[in-house]
């Protein structure tokens, strides 16, 4: 009787598909957050490069894009080399995301976030890229970019302070400065990757590790931003970084959270002189 | 030599002798004579045997054809619906589906399927992309709503398996799920996973993962912190179909 029922709702469900399948077809064609290829549930820490876009066609054409793109992505992987070994190694690769474009940070919703961390990916980015055209040269360029910290926004979800997701404009001091260089010096970004991996290992209950990735992360930030960052968001950033990398060192010497460490002090994180 | 006279004489006087003797035994009590046989069962079987075979022969004609007739018209509905499921699976998995995209998707498919999508959603959660495993939760929780028993039951055998069927993901999703869904009858599974995690916690964290990968898909990877994870997902579950039960009205 019940199959029956479905044969005779047959009809409507060939219907609800088609309409599906229309809506899907009448889509804009400009995707914007489709699946990222080669993302995969594989161990190892992730950064995703979304599409970056001119926000002048006269600036740069989309093949030039794409070549922009594939050096990025070869800029970055060893700009972030540092971090593969900054205790012990990890597994940290630069994945390139074609046609990938969200549009704002709501489209980075719980569920897509808990895909994301659950993947390993620590960092997602994307933007667009600016400049004036004069003759043959781009003059003024500049980078606006967008940062997803996947980490922070899941486990720090529903945090007014802490969303997770944060915006940077970079601007060339000299016509000289490509937009490739313009992303690459950006100390920002390093932080937040540093960061993101600081907050799995936390997680995962690797103390030690845990602690030199969020006082990496709290270095680069107070020499990007200053001793005093002068916005709100990069001080709860700093502030985040400096109790995480505290529960680290309690962790790592094996005392509760509620315990009274006094070895630990005000800064988990030795000077940035005192670095090695 | 005897005459022939003689010898039809004494055929004659043989012949009168036999017919007295029978006259004689004529006049005797006359035996009563054979009752006829009683009709006893098996007569009664015999005499309508080919009738009730007869009867018998057509009614598991009619059931076997009833059934027969039902497991085609089953099998052609599912072959239907697996045939006009199989795009809107592709659609959801497609690399250039955007996230508003998967999510009608998937909810089509709940929608236009009923119960027969939950699997189907199920193995979207365990194998999807970033993008349409968010999608597929959704698409189960607007299921559930729906069709709660036979989503419940998928989901409870999902969080139950031990066999590395599922990812500590997938797990983890189902577990939210039933809790979402108010699934009470799942509560007793969920107890025993968290029963299974806390006896893994007595133990060094080594074992206690081998032990866990032993059980579970460990893919994506697993680590002290996910169990934590998966722990404080499973409590969560059961806090909230316990607040759940509480505010149910008494009989």
């Amino acid at each position: 009787m019940r199959r029956s029922a479905a044969i005779v709702l047959g009809p409507c469900a060939v219907g609800l598909v088609a309409a599906a399948i229309f809506v899907g077809a009448a889509a804009p064609v400009a995707a914007q957050v489709v699946p990222c290829r080669g993302l995969t549930p594989a161990s190892g820490y992730k950064v995703l490069l979304d599409v970056l876009v001119f926000v002048s066609p006269e600036v740069g054409t989309d093949r030039e894009m794409q070549a922009l793109l594939d050096r990025l992505q070869n800029a970055l992987h060893f700009k972030l080399e540092e971090l593969r070994y900054l205790k012990g190694p990890v597994a940290l690769e630069v994945l390139q995301c074609v046609g990938r474009k969200p549009k704002s940070d709501g489209d980075f919703d719980a569920g897509m976030v808990d895909a994301l961390n659950t993947r390993g990916v620590v960092l997602e980015i994307w933007g667009s890229l600016d400049g004036r055209k004069e003759g043959a040269r781009v003059r003024d360029r500049s980078a606006a970019m967008r940062y997803v910290v996947v980490p922070l926004r899941h486990y720090e979800r529903g945090s007014p302070q802490l969303p997770g997701g944060y915006r940077a404009r970079y601007v060339a001091a000299s016509s000289g400065v490509d937009y490739l260089q313009l992303i690459e010096q950006a100390k920002d970004l390093d932080a937040y990757v540093a960061m993101g991996i600081g907050i799995k290992l936390l997680k995962s209950t690797e103390y030690d590790r845990a602690r030199e990735y969020l006082c990496k992360a709290d270095h680069l930030m107070r020499e990007t931003w200053g001793e005093q960052p002068p916005a709100p968001e990069q001080q709860a950033l700093v502030a985040y970084v400096t109790a995480a990398a505290r529960e680290a060192l309690k962790g790592s010497l094996g005392v509760n959270s509620a315990g009274n460490v006094r070895v630990v002090g005000d800064r988990p994180c030795p000077k940035a002189s005192a670095r090695p | 030599m005897e005459s022939l006279e003689t010898r039809l004489a004494r055929v004659e006087g043989m012949m009168s002798a036999t017919l007295a003797r029978l006259g004689e035994e004529a006049g005797k009590a006359p035996t009563p004579a054979p009752a006829p046989p009683r009709k006893g069962v098996l007569d009664v079987v015999q005499a309508f045997g080919p009738i009730v075979s007869g009867l018998l022969v057509a009614l598991v004609a009619y059931v076997l054809t009833g059934s027969v007739t039902q497991i085609l018209e089953e099998r052609r509905v599912e072959l239907s619906f697996g045939q006009a499921m199989q795009p809107l699976l592709v659609k959801l998995r497609d690399s250039k589906a955007d996230r508003i995209e998967a999510e009608a998707t998937a909810l089509t498919l709940a929608v236009a399927f009923g119960k027969d999508a939950a699997l189907p959603l199920l193995s979207e959660l365990q194998t999807g992309t970033e993008v349409s495993v968010p999608a597929a939760e959704k698409a189960l929780q607007a299921l559930g709503l729906n069709h709660r028993e036979p989503t419940c039951d998928v989901l409870a055998r999902a969080v139950g398996n031990r066999t590395r069927l599922f990812s500590w993901t997938t797990q983890r999703t189902a577990a939210r799920l039933l809790a979402d869904l108010d699934c009470q009858h799942a509560v007793p599974t969920l107890a025993a996973y968290r029963a299974f995690l806390v006896s893994l916690a007595a133990q060094p964290p080594e074992r206690a993962l081998e032990e866990y990968r032993q059980a579970v898909r460990d893919e994506p990877p697993v680590s002290i912190g996910t169990l934590a994870e998966l722990r404080a997902a499973i409590d969560q579950a059961l806090r909230l179909l316990d607040r759940q039960r509480a505010t149910r009205p008494s009989g």
